[in-house]
């Protein structure tokens, strides 16, 4: 099989989430290949449109979920400018996925700590999806996450909800609140001081501006997290996903096959 | 053991198990070559007007260099052109697409030994992981015959990683230049089959021939003058000997050509971008069809990451922004990212880097420098 030809998928929904990110939900226009289509969480797809070019996008959408696929995208560059203006019906190319993932299996019965900043909800929303529905493999579960105003936090108000009623810490934080902000300012490292949970058997899944990747693993790394139980998730460039392009190359990874997921003892020395 | 022993494994393609050696008479060169150019297409080293040597698709059989110095590209592009088009696509039906191979024949002729090097392990990193069709679909349809180098230039230092300048294997078949004659070593299967079809050409290799073959390969030995370890370099770079400063002096005589990258064998990467099919292929009539269900072709071509925007990303974030970042990249990506994945590094000595680079701060010239630091 050519890793390299994407396959017709179409736009079923757009809901805009806030006023440079939409999210769509997308499902193959084979049934086939939308049946055949398994992920795990934190890994990535390629999405295509045609004469503009492709784009690495994470899957926002919990894995289990057979009958399609959600796409948290952000306007920020060319592709995902143009995708911004598709409507329902239209059609993107989609090849994936790709990447490793967050490995949750391997952190049964123990505090979770998810931290997202900015995008970086994306893959993060997926994590959370499949830790409430296997809530009780894990311990303790908190859930930091921070955006620059109160309305780009996207999927607060459904993360609320999923929080509440299972057993899940959220704490919230904008570098920049307003009058209706009830809510913490400052930077989703500062979050750090308020955890709880026993940082002997705790791990961090972290998604985000790399700044804030910097800073919330060294508060964690100050509150006793080992270095090998932090997993960060990185963003970079992108061409083929599949480790040949080497756009993505980060001193000895390339991030699209080796991650995007990286343990932290892993990469500290060129983070 | 060498780099070049360690690299034919596992790639599929098919060693030969008995190798055999024959001698090929100088005069009957040509002739063979232009027989093997009738079923398939034949690229050789060409001189050029300018005088420099480029492996060209063979439209005079006298054309050919045969005593050629360097030639002024890898032949990386024979399997990975600059420019390939990955398939074309439609709007009409998004995402029907269907890939577009080119696997037409071909015999490479000339190929230098560190090329061959270069080829095994390229195939490697095309052959990792996701496969590489593009890449493969032209690679199993080809036939390298390679020259051992007799005469390695002062830039070359493919002795010191066992990339040449003779190889054991890797090659379908190699030559050895005897002065009146070839020994011609076969490597693979498909190697041997275009010898067999013009097996009156070949004799069969004697004592004495070996014997030549044998001193040819050590008086080209000999000749290497500067050993330049790379070895030193990756363990120098692995305990944190190289300092900033080194990078920052390398990058004050960058010149951001990109030069080295386009030349290097190993250097594969590679951007994708779609082109839109022009407007003059539309007749007036159908230029408003064209208009609601615009067509056109994914193509990939080469990129060079002594380029600035290669590692920018949306947003205009940008990694590797500043020239010594860059350049520190691309040295880690050859001497330490290659020898972890692929257990050799991502240079074969073929020296190109180092007649090309205006700053002089090539591999070698870097290799020497970072020796005293």
């Amino acid at each position: 099989m050519n890793p390299y030809l994407p396959q017709a998928a179409e736009i079923m929904e757009i809901k805009r989430l806030s006023k440079d990110v939409k999210s769509f939900i997308v499902r193959f226009t084979d049934k086939e290949a939308m049946h055949s289509f398994k992920f795990m969480v934190g890994q990535f797809v390629m999405v295509s449109l045609w004469g503009v070019g492709e784009s690495p996008i994470s899957i926002t959408s919990p894995p289990h979920e057979e009958d399609y696929l959600e796409l948290c995208i952000k306007d920020a560059g060319r592709l995902t400018h143009y995708i911004h203006q598709l409507t329902n019906g239209d059609r993107i190319g989609i090849r994936g996925p790709y990447g490793n993932h967050f490995p949750l299996e391997r952190l049964t019965r123990r505090d979770l700590l998810l931290a997202a900043g900015g995008i970086g909800i994306a893959p993060i929303r997926s994590v959370a999806a499949e830790v409430i529905r296997n809530r009780d493999l894990y311990n303790k579960v908190t859930i930091i996450y921070g955006a620059r105003t109160p309305s780009d936090l996207i999927y607060s108000k459904e993360l609320r909800k999923a929080c509440l009623e299972n057993n899940i810490r959220l704490l919230l934080t904008v570098d920049k609140g307003n009058n209706s902000w009830k809510g913490k300012t400052g930077f989703v490292s500062e979050l750090c001081s308020e955890l709880d949970l026993t940082t002997t058997i705790a791990s961090a899944l972290i998604c985000g501006p790399h700044l804030m990747m910097e800073s919330v693993t060294g508060r964690l790394i100050n509150l006793g997290f080992s270095e090998d139980q932090i997993f960060l998730s990185l963003e970079r460039q992108m061409r083929c996903g599949v480790g040949k392009c080497g756009h993505c190359y980060v001193n000895g990874k390339f991030v699209c096959e080796d991650g995007p997921v990286f343990n932290y003892s892993a990469i500290k020395r060129f983070l | 053991m060498s780099s070049a022993e360690r690299m034919g494994e596992g790639i599929g393609l098919d060693m030969a198990e008995d190798r055999e050696d024959y001698i090929l008479n100088k005069d009957h060169l040509f002739y063979w070559l232009r027989q093997l150019r009738k079923t398939a297409e034949l690229i050789a080293p060409k001189r050029e007007l300018s005088g420099e040597i480029t492996f060209t698709t063979v439209v005079n059989i006298h054309d050919i260099a045969l005593n050629y110095t360097a030639p002024i590209l890898s032949t990386k592009h024979i399997l990975f052109p600059q420019t390939d088009i990955m398939f074309k696509y439609s709007l009409k039906v998004p995402g029907k697409v269907q890939s577009t191979f080119n696997a037409r024949k071909k015999v490479v002729f000339g190929v230098p030994s560190c090329g061959i090097s270069a080829l095994l392990i390229a195939d490697r990193v095309f052959g990792n992981g996701y496969t590489d069709l593009y890449y493969f679909a032209r690679r199993k349809n080809t036939i390298f015959v390679s020259i051992g180098c007799n005469n390695p230039l002062q830039t070359c230092f493919c002795y010191s990683l066992g990339t040449g300048p003779f190889l054991d294997h890797g090659f379908d078949i190699q030559l050895t230049d005897l002065g009146d004659r070839y020994f011609v070593q076969t490597g693979t299967d498909a190697g041997k089959t275009i010898i067999m079809q013009y097996r009156f050409l070949f004799d069969e290799a004697d004592k004495e021939d070996y014997d030549d073959q044998y001193e040819t390969m050590l008086t080209a030995q000999s000749k290497f003058e500067g050993r330049i370890d790379l070895e030193l370099y990756r363990k120098k770079l692995e305990n944190g000997q190289i300092n900033e400063a080194f990078y920052e002096w390398t990058a004050d005589r960058c010149f951001e050509c990109g030069g080295c990258t386009y030349l290097c064998p190993l250097c594969l990467c590679f951007n994708i971008i779609d082109v839109e099919e022009t407007a003059k292929s539309v007749t007036p009539e159908k230029s408003k069809d064209f208009l609601k269900t615009p067509s056109g072709e994914r193509f990939r071509i080469w990129d060079s990451c002594m380029f600035a925007g290669f590692t920018k990303m949306a947003g205009g974030v940008n990694p590797h922004w500043n020239k010594k970042d860059r350049i520190k990249r691309w040295h880690y990506h050859k001497i330490l990212y290659y020898p972890e994945k692929y257990n050799v590094f991502g240079c074969v000595g073929c020296g190109l880097c180092t007649i090309t680079c205006p700053g002089k701060i090539d591999m070698a010239n870097t290799v020497i420098r970072i020796k005293n630091l």
